[in-house]
């Protein structure tokens, strides 16, 4: 593998959690790619539309847990589906079903088969952003289902070529990983085909993800 | 001489009217952000016909400029933009450009 592909998928790996995304697949025949990293892990996919439906993809990912030196990776084979998208005049909403397979290891345990079906709801308009997830992610003796709601507004409509600043509060719980629902305040930018999200939490820890679609 | 004027006078109207652009100015549902609707621009741009694009959020419209003489089936255009996840409510041909259908609609409250 050239050193330059090699960087670029170590760049993404390290920006790369176990996360829901605003935008799971992009249009027919567009690749999308995701990365976040926060205090609990990181994450990194990448997929291909198929249908304006139907995607495919990779996932990897790291998981840590909230207060032992525990570490659990995982790369998945995934299947994104849009059930259904409400397109509305001056809104969309969307009805996700996502599900991968692949193998885990980590915690001093030898690798094994995991899964993680999920899906997620979500209302958009050009000011507001309101979404619901939940994602089982199960191995042996492994179980870090999530539920995750995120809502946030638009601080001034814009044109399709400006950046558009948002403001979300992210909220999350994962089993077993922690014990407390993590709140998160984010500022999130779109600008075309990029889209930015950073922030930090109530225990202070940043998390940062990135989305990009061609 | 009055032949002669009217001849020039045709010349120039049929001239005027075929360098006219064509646009298709298309009303599109569920756009609501430029990444979300990043498939639309690229799918239209993509099209060997397609001159110029360009995408209203406010006010839900699409419009693709034509290259001079090229056609284009309408179907193949909502098809496009299905294909993009959107649906299409009105699609219509006009004799404007892409750049006078955003002034238009710039103006519009």
């Amino acid at each position: 593998m050239p050193k330059s592909i090699k960087g670029a998928v170590l760049v993404v790996g390290m920006l790369a959690s176990h996360s829901a995304w605003s935008l799971p697949m992009g249009f027919k025949d567009s690749w999308m790619f995701m990365a976040e990293t926060s205090a609990h892990g990181r994450e990194a996919t990448v997929n291909y539309a198929l249908t304006h439906k139907d995607a495919v993809g990779l996932t990897t990912n790291l998981l840590k847990h909230e207060d032992r030196p525990h570490r659990w990776e995982f790369n998945e084979l995934l299947y994104v589906r849009k059930a259904h998208r409400w397109n509305l005049p001056d809104a969309q909403a969307n009805f996700w079903l996502m599900a991968s397979v692949g193998q885990m290891a980590g915690h001093n345990r030898s690798s094994r088969v995991s899964y993680s079906p999920g899906f997620q709801l979500d209302y958009e308009t050009t000011r507001v952003y309101a979404g619901l997830n939940a994602k089982l992610v199960r191995a042996k003796d492994v179980n870090f289902d999530t539920v995750g709601a995120k809502l946030g507004f638009s601080f001034y409509e814009v044109e399709y070529n400006q950046v558009q600043p948002w403001f979300m509060l992210d909220l999350k719980r994962t089993r077993e990983l922690s014990q407390d629902i993590e709140i998160t305040p984010t500022l999130r930018f779109i600008h075309n085909r990029y889209f930015f999200e950073v922030g930090v939490n109530t225990s202070g820890d940043l998390r940062a993800s990135f989305m990009y679609l061609y | 001489m009055k032949t002669i004027i009217a001849v020039i006078g045709l010349s120039a109207l049929l001239s005027t009217s075929a360098m006219a652009a064509t646009s298709y100015k298309i009303g599109v549902n569920g756009m609501v952000c430029s990444f979300c609707a990043q498939g639309i621009e690229k799918r239209l741009s993509d099209m060997p016909q397609t001159a110029a694009v360009f995408i209203d959020l406010k006010q839900k419209v699409v419009a693709m400029e034509l290259k001079p003489g090229a056609n284009v089936d309408e179907q193949i255009i909502k098809k496009e933009i299905i294909d993009s996840g959107y649906d299409v409510t009105r699609i219509e041909k006009v004799n404007l450009s892409v750049k006078e259908i955003q002034q238009s609609l710039k103006n519009k409250p």
